[in-house]
């Protein structure tokens, strides 16, 4: 009594509703040999396809058990060569079919196992599986599953493939992946031509585009057989509609590789759709096919919607969510999506939307915390690992700070190379800020009095030898002299020169060929398991014991976290984020951030200037912008962090 | 409710012409012209003369809830010197002769009945014998003698009492290990009218022992004493007079929700099976707890979520308050996007573990408080809270005044929370079993899955008002919704910084689901039963309910309102509309300003006829529960703050 509790059902429907909602009608065949139901929607897949499954083939193992020894191989029947694998009531297994990891070279990129067998049999096969485990050096097994062997036509040789997906977590080269048929229910079947192919995420790096909108206003080659349906007139968007006033009954029809649209086949495909009847008893459908390499129909499946849904003379959205069969689909195969006017009535088609979905996991292994540790109040984290608790950098308020503009006529870009130190003898012991940009150099300070940076020293001079940009730049007490320098290094020629600043110009007091080895450190060569070669490091603050530093990755996103450095001992101490910023422009949500973390603002403590800007290159990889973009949503700005209550 | 006075006057004035035209010795109003037949007359039936006396013959009642815990009697011994209802007529005998006479009154609920008669059948109506009607709570007192009244030519005096209980027919369903449960079957809700039945001897004799004695029954039903005398048998007899009066008792329950709230510590997690762990009580005062006083007085419970272990899911690393912060879609698509699986942190939908500590009931301002603790690190969780009442019934108009939580940032960002408003089963012992199930039966349990066993009765029931973010299934040519898939790709934030489709935001990031469901549990009876999307009529308005399949237990109806006007105002009112043959969702500003969001008949659903308990929650849900919810609970932040909620009043009426 009293209480409360969804039924499983409901998750149960959850998962299916999708495909079952509705007095629209969802339709589904798997489309056997070459046959096709009487009203399939499958139109045809005749265009030039690309190879994506051979890049993508780690690893395949086949077995046509020809000169296999094992138990129950038989020359009674075989799909290639004489032989084949004969299971029996006195022959339960395969032999196992093993694969130790470390012997693949890439097996890090390992996503997906692919096993395709064919198989003979009068009859039902009962409870017959393909297994799949993983199982430690020590042949502990960490993971297993299975999947049931279903007989194609009887007394006909059929193929079944089994996918299994991989998570990242099982990826070690400690492991061995086992393979093996298991006749549980003793039947009698042949098997043949075993095949096991290790997939990888090909293009995993490369973000493909996986969501499409066809407004139908311009050009675009994906209906060069259809543009004669695409006509101005009355339109949901724009000018332009998909004309099937003629009664004409397919609409525009979207036909592409899944390798076109991800790195690993679609699970789920998702569309929708404006219609406008122009007369009564429209019926549409919106429908998806898949074809495998030899352009053979295999699946369909539709949703109809019909009036009174689709009233006449306005514009209707309609929607549809398709689950693909979870067995099948590999990267080559073609799948298509189309609307259809089934109802043969006159009608209008426009903004056709297509998600193609592989309902991709995220990155990285589950964690293993007990939640009732938290219920208990008895969560210890662990040194290192994750979760992590967050400090908060509160935006510092500036006069004349406005977009990336930290002072007037001071402009800030991600691009710019940013140096902080005491390079000025002014006596308040703060952190100027040098920026060098191409071009143009400039120093800044920070006026208590005034709350604002100030233009301590500007250089336009492009031509100046010392702001070369084949030179790189460091800062810090090189020749310990107690003075703020700038490092001038050229890679080239190893030319080096130490510049201090008099307060009017920049003079050069030293210079060399290569510098001493400890000037210039390469975050590489001081990797362990907390600084990883691609981290930027930036100092915070120092104890007596130790030093804190901020540590920005941005290999897969904006991760900025507080690091205690104790001797050679490195210690997470918590995520860092901001707050104070105007809206929701959180400077980690930008696509291409600098920062520089200097005394700006008081003698001892330190404070993070932000650049953040977007990036309007294609194939922008975080740095080097050629042309920034300012996103109405997101506006490019420069701001100044503190973390308050240290 | 309009109409549903207006068919009480018509079923009255249809009795009325029937009365006068048949028998002419059955009238509806006491008047000083005397009823009539062939032995004796009557007068001036006054079925309350002890309480309202200046008042209309309209009277009314709040529940007495002191004590009343075992059920509830009307009038309470604070209600009247006597604690009964005293009732008196006058009789005059026309006879040839001295004679004594006999009598008995009914009464009966007027508001939440079935018809007695069924014009189609041309007899009792088939769900008439569920009326609540009563008599004197001993059954074994069936008609009362009079004195020897003279045949004087004079009208006499006759005095007694009665008040209305529970379990009226002392039913053998409501009595346990020897004792009358009159709690299972409490008095209803709703306008009570009165039926005074006098008779001769001879007559007396030809009345059926099922009518002299309402526990017993006809052919194992019960009939009605208001069919057999207004339509059945009864109306033949010559030497009977049976008149009902025109005063009528309105009864409406009014919790004083500074009462207190009872912690019921055999159910502290929520299941059926009883808590045997460790109870904390650090929070237990004078108004919280566990004591006598609470026991028998508290009219709300602290109400504890059964929570799943099949809804434990990944959550991610974030603490924020949602609404207060302005959280923003940005952000939800940054968070949700980025975070990588070892950072998220597993969780479980809680409950409270310190009784009375979420939960404040307010003596002074007469109001209960509710509040889901806001979180830190380290300390992280999604915790419902609730309330339940402690005193079940069957059917009644059910208007809440309360200020829930806001749900939506300025940016229409969910902060995953579903405010509730239900009622569930008192019961799903056999004493609370619904109506019969005819064509196939219930789908047994409430959370087993489409395969389960069906059988002609269950005690489940549940009708709710959950409102969160999430969209309308019906009509389906817009369902499920078109999202985008998000890119983890932090170099271009086109990638990851996807849109929603525009029949989510529609252009108004302020729009809530309300969901109004009845847990029919599967039963095929009415006529109209559907699956997916199907249209009901009712009200003058077209209404659109979903259900996933013919073995899914629950019929949903959504409509979209405004997260500022339910949830940002000072208050609000919900109300449930719980009738026989028909369920009504309302909401609104003000009692006079409500306007339907939901409704449903018994011609599409099965409309419970058991006892239940009106449940207030803040409850964190599954989002797996609701498909093609924008914003899924696990990509939802832990709650920063404190989020409360406040209920001012609760009516049934």
């Amino acid at each position: 009594m009293l209480h409360r509790i969804r039924p499983k059902q409901r998750l149960l429907f959850a998962a299916i509703a999708v495909v079952l909602i509705g007095t629209g009608t969802f339709v589904a065949y798997k489309i056997k040999k070459s046959k096709r139901p009487m009203s399939a929607p499958p139109v045809s897949t005749t265009f030039k396809k690309k190879d994506f499954d051979s890049k993508n083939v780690i690893f395949s193992i086949h077995n046509d058990f020809e000169t296999t020894t094992a138990r129950g191989i038989s020359a009674d029947k075989a799909v290639s060569g004489t032989k084949s694998l004969k299971f029996t009531m006195s022959n339960e297994f395969s032999p196992s079919i093993v694969k130790p990891l470390a012997e693949l070279k890439n097996y890090t990129e390992v996503r997906q196992i692919k096993i395709e067998i064919k198989s003979w049999a009068r009859g039902d096969l009962g409870q017959a599986q393909c297994l799949f485990n993983i199982e430690n050096k020590e042949g502990i097994s960490v993971y297993k599953t299975d999947k049931p062997i279903v007989p194609g036509k009887a007394f006909e040789w059929g193929t079944q493939s089994f996918v299994f997906d991989i998570e990242e977590k099982l990826l070690s080269a400690d492991y061995f992946f086992k393979f093996q048929l298991w006749n549980k229910s003793l039947r009698e079947f042949y098997v043949d031509d075993m095949e096991v192919t290790f997939l990888g995420a090909a293009g995993v790096n490369s973000f493909l585009r996986s969501n499409f909108l066809f407004d139908f206003e311009s050009p675009d080659s994906v209906f060069n057989t259809q543009a004669g349906f695409i006509k101005q007139g009355t339109a949901h968007s724009g000018k332009t509609s998909f004309d099937l006033s003629n009664g004409e009954e397919y609409g525009p029809i979207v036909t592409r590789q899944f390798g076109d649209v991800g790195d690993l086949p679609s699970k789920k495909i998702s569309i929708s759709l404006w219609v406008y009847p122009l007369t009564e008893n429209a019926s549409v459908e919106l429908a998806v096919s898949l074809f495998d390499k030899n352009d053979k129909g295999y699946f369909w499946m539709g949703k109809t919607i019909s009036a009174p849904l689709l009233p006449k003379d306005q514009w209707t959205k309609v929607n549809a969510s398709i689950d693909l069969p979870a067995e099948g689909p590999v990267l080559n195969d073609v799948v298509q999506v189309l609307a259809r006017n089934k109802g043969k009535t006159k009608l209008l088609f426009d903004d056709l939307e297509i998600v193609y979905d592989p309902m991709k996991q995220r990155l990285g292994n589950s964690s293993t915390i007990d939640p009732n540790l938290f219920y208990q109040k008895q969560f210890v984290g662990e040194k290192n690992k994750p979760p992590f608790p967050t400090f908060l950098l509160t935006k510092v308020e500036l006069k004349n700070n406005t977009g990336t503009s930290i002072a007037p006529g001071a402009e800030l870009t991600s691009n710019d190379l940013l140096l902080p130190g005491d390079f000025y003898a002014d006596k308040n012991g703060f952190d100027e800020l040098l920026c060098i940009q191409k071009g143009a150099q400039q120093l800044y300070s920070y006026s208590v009095e005034e709350q604002q940076f100030k233009i301590l020293w500007q250089n336009s001079n492009s031509t100046d030898s010392i702001w070369n940009s084949s030179n790189e730049f460091y800062s810090g007490d090189f020749n310990a002299d107690k003075k703020f320098d700038i490092l001038l290094y050229n890679p080239k020629t190893k030319n080096w020169g130490l510049i201090n600043f008099d307060g009017k110009t920049w003079k050069v007091i030293e210079q060399g060929n290569n510098p001493p080895f400890n000037w210039i450190v390469r975050p590489e060569s001081a990797t362990n398991e907390v600084i990883a070669a691609e981290d930027i490091l930036y100092p915070w603050r120092k104890t007596n014991t130790a030093s804190l530093l901020l540590k920005l990755n941005t290999s897969t996103r904006f991760d900025l976290k507080l690091i205690e450095q104790t001797g050679a001992s490195f210690t997470i101490l918590g995520n860092i984020d901001f707050k104070g910023y105007s809206a929701d422009h959180n400077p980690k949500y930008y696509e291409q951030v600098t920062l520089v973390s200097g005394r700006f603002i008081s003698k001892e403590k330190y404070s993070l200037l932000v650049v953040a800007c977007n990036c309007a290159d294609k194939n922008h990889k975080g740095a080097n912008c050629s042309l920034f973009e300012q996103i109405p949503a997101l506006p490019n700005s420069a701001s100044l962090y503190e973390l308050k209550d240290e | 409710m309009i109409k549903s006075i207006s068919k009480h006057i018509l079923i009255f004035s249809c009795i009325l012409m029937l009365i006068l035209s048949a028998c002419q010795n059955d009238k509806q109003e006491e008047t000083a012209i005397p009823e009539s037949c062939t032995e004796f007359s009557i007068q001036n039936f006054d079925p309350i003369n002890n309480y309202q006396r200046d008042s209309t013959k309209h009277k009314s009642i709040f529940l007495d809830y002191t004590n009343a815990i075992d059920g509830f009697c009307i009038p309470s011994i604070r209600q009247t010197e006597n604690g009964f209802f005293n009732f008196s007529f006058d009789i005059k005998n026309t006879g040839k002769s001295n004679q004594k006479f006999y009598y008995k009154i009914f009464y009966q609920n007027e508001s939440y009945k079935f018809p007695e008669y069924d014009s189609l059948k041309k007899g009792e109506h088939e769900f008439a014998e569920e009326n609540f009607y009563g008599s004197w709570e001993d059954s074994t007192i069936t008609f009362v003698q009079t004195a020897e009244i003279p045949s004087d030519g004079s009208f006499h005096k006759i005095q007694d009492r009665i008040r209305i209980a529970g379990n009226p027919r002392n039913e053998q369903r409501y009595i346990q290990r020897g004792e009358n449960q009159r709690w299972q079957r409490n008095p209803r809700v709703g306008n009570y009218s009165f039926m005074l039945v006098v008779c001769t001897e001879a007559e007396l004799k030809n009345t059926p022992p099922y009518i002299q004695n309402i526990q017993k029954k006809n052919k194992e039903h019960f009939t009605s004493p208001y069919y057999f005398y207004l339509f059945g048998d009864g109306k033949k007899q010559a030497n009977k007079i049976a008149t009902v009066s025109a005063t009528t008792l309105k009864v409406i329950a009014q919790p004083n929700l500074g009462s207190g709230v009872y912690i019921d510590e055999a159910h502290l997690d929520g299941t059926d099976t009883p808590y045997t762990g460790p109870v904390d009580r650090t929070n237990y005062c004078a108004t919280c707890g566990h004591d006598t006083n609470l026991y028998k007085n508290a009219p709300i419970q602290q109400f504890i979520n059964y929570v799943d272990a099949s809804t434990k899911f990944e959550n991610i690393p974030v603490i924020a308050d949602v609404v207060k912060d302005n959280y923003t879609q940005m952000d939800y698509n940054w968070n949700r996007c980025f975070y990588k699986k070892e950072e998220l942190i597993p969780t479980i939908i809680q409950t409270t573990k310190k009784p009375c500590e979420t939960v404040v009931s307010d003596p002074v301002e007469k109001k209960i408080t509710l509040r889901n603790p806001g979180t830190k690190f380290g300390e992280w969780k999604k915790e419902s809270v609730g309330i339940i009442t402690r005193h079940g019934f069957t059917y009644g108009k059910y208007r809440m005044k309360v200020k829930m939580a806001e749900l939506l940032s300025k940016g229409g960002v969910w902060n995953g929370l579903t405010n509730a408003i239900w009622l569930m089963t008192q019961s799903r012992d056999s004493w609370n079993f619904r109506r019969t199930c005819n064509k196939d039966g219930y789908m047994k349990t409430y959370w087993g899955g489409t395969n389960d066993e069906r059988v002609p009765n269950v005690g489940y029931s549940e009708i709710d008002f959950e409102i969160l973010k999430t969209p309308p299934y019906c009509p389906d040519n817009a369902f499920p919704p078109v999202y985008k898939n998000q890119q983890a790709n932090n170099h271009d934030v086109n990638d990851w910084n996807v849109s929603f489709p525009n029949e989510i935001t529609d252009g108004n990031n302020d729009q809530i689901t309300v969901a109004c469901t009845n847990w029919d549990m599967a039963c095929h009876d009415p006529k109209n039963f559907g699956i997916y999307c199907n249209e009901v009529a009712g009200l003058d308005k077209t209404f659109y309910t979903h259900r996933w399949d013919a073995n899914y237990r629950a019929l949903t109806e959504k409509k979209e309102e405004s997260d500022n006007e339910l949830f940002g105002s000072e208050f609000f009112y919900f109300e449930i509309d719980w009738q026989p043959t028909r369920i009504i969702w309302r909401i609104g500003p003000s009692p006079d300003k409500m306007r339907v969001v939901g409704y449903m008949d018994d011609q599409v659903t099965s409309i419970p006829n058991n006892q239940m308990l009106l449940i207030f929650t803040q409850e964190y849900h599954n989002t797996k529960w609701w498909p093609g919810t924008p914003y899924t609970q696990e990509n939802i932040p832990f709650p920063l703050n404190d989020i409360v909620g406040e209920v001012y009043d609760l009516t049934i009426e």
